[in-house]
């Protein structure tokens, strides 16, 4: 576990923002979602509050974090979400 | 999306919703976008009855828009997130939900306003009360007696007092205050058959706590409250008279902060109805807005269960 929580904390935004990529296709069962850090809800579907509180459960569980309620709904696109990730990772 | 045009009471409720709420528009777009004419129509009902109901309610219909903005936003998300991360709920008392909630009159005003608004946005919901409306209602007998357990905004109620068949129209709560607010909305409504509005315990099945038996008895959005539904619908086969129908309406993985029994789908549902002494002769799953059924069983998404049991 401390081995995987090191290279988590080691990740470059560019391989935060891969994992996120996966989680979302995982998410939304789309394999051929490719979100970019200007991906917004607008931009998938099945992107409703709902399935963001999936999306953001899921990445906690990904990377070993917890966001506060109120971070849970201020991301509007997929590089808010890798910046809250860096910041919690960080913290 | 289903042109709303068509239907005033719709377009009246909706319009205003989405000039409050402009965000919610992807989400009306998609609970409105597979409905069918039927549904629709049946939505149409209820819309006017929630605007009969606005002109009773301190705030009116921008009140009524507010608390089911403040219903999705402030209740349901958080204990959404709750159950994402803990794939249960966060309650499982009564005396918590009661400590929490029930006793909170300001906090609960504006959760059953919003669930009000709840019964024509949610597609779960408004595909649940037009089953009930087109399918449950019209399946009576004549000279029914009919009861409703909880009957809360009243909408149920209503329609059940506009029903030819039934004979007599009942409601029953445990708590004062709701017994008045279904008096209240019934009035607003225009009801003007008799009602009889009890406070009475449904578990107070002893000879002589009340004069009468049934031959339907409904439970919508209840079982989901208490810590041992099976007791209740036990308890709710002893009010009824043999060949008696039940129709059961509960949210399977729908957290919110004052349900305490988790049920997990339809089958489960349906083992529960039969566990409280029936036998289930019709059931259905709706899902929430923007799922299909496939999508919401394999995402533990909400969905809302309607079971009808017979009494043997």
């Amino acid at each position: 576990m401390r081995n995987a929580l090191k290279r988590v904390d080691a990740m470059t935004r560019d391989e935060i923002l891969s994992r996120v990529a996966e989680i979302l296709r995982d998410v939304f069962d789309d394999e051929m979602l490719q979100p970019t850090a200007s991906t917004t809800s607008e931009d998938v579907a099945e992107w409703d509050s709902t399935n963001h509180v999936r999306l953001m459960v899921a990445i906690e569980s990904e990377f070993g974090i917890r966001f506060e309620t109120d971070e849970i709904t201020c991301p509007e696109n997929v590089g808010q979400i890798v910046d809250l990730i860096e910041t919690r990772l960080g913290a | 999306m289903t042109e709303l045009a068509p239907y005033s009471s719709l377009t009246t409720l909706i319009s205003r919703l989405l000039e409050l709420w402009p965000h919610h528009g992807d989400y009306v777009d998609k609970s409105f976008a597979d409905r069918s004419p039927e549904v629709t129509a049946t939505s149409e009902q209820i819309a006017s009855c929630v605007l009969k109901l606005a002109g009773h309610t301190a705030g009116g219909l921008d009140g009524l828009c507010n608390d089911y903005r403040f219903l999705c936003e402030k209740i349901v998300l958080p204990e959404e997130l709750y159950f994402r991360r803990h794939d249960r709920y966060r309650l499982s008392a009564f005396a918590d939900a009661l400590r929490e909630c029930y006793t909170n009159a300001p906090y609960m005003a504006r959760y059953m306003n919003g669930l009000l608004i709840s019964n024509v946005v949610w597609h779960n919901h408004a595909q649940a009360i037009s089953s009930y409306m087109r399918e449950y209602l019209p399946s009576l007998g004549d000279h029914t007696d009919y009861l409703e357990i909880g009957p809360g905004h009243g909408l149920f109620l209503y329609f059940a007092a506009a029903c030819p068949t039934i004979a007599t129209v009942s409601g029953w709560d445990v708590s004062p205050t709701s017994i008045e607010h279904t008096r209240t909305a019934l009035s607003a409504l225009g009801v003007t058959r008799p009602v009889n509005l009890t406070q009475q315990n449904m578990f107070e099945i002893e000879p002589g706590s009340y004069p009468q038996r049934f031959d339907s008895i409904v439970m919508s959005e209840i079982l989901e409250h208490l810590e041992d539904p099976i007791a209740a619908l036990k308890a709710a086969a002893a009010w009824l008279r043999p060949g008696g129908s039940i129709w059961v309406n509960v949210p399977a993985n729908s957290p919110a902060p004052d349900h305490i029994f988790l049920v997990h789908d339809l089958e489960h549902a349906c083992d529960i109805v039969r566990s409280g002494g029936f036998e289930v002769t019709a059931s259905h799953e709706f899902p929430m807005t923007g799922a299909t059924l496939e999508k919401a069983r394999k995402r533990k998404l909400a969905l809302s269960c309607v079971v009808v049991g017979r009494k043997p």
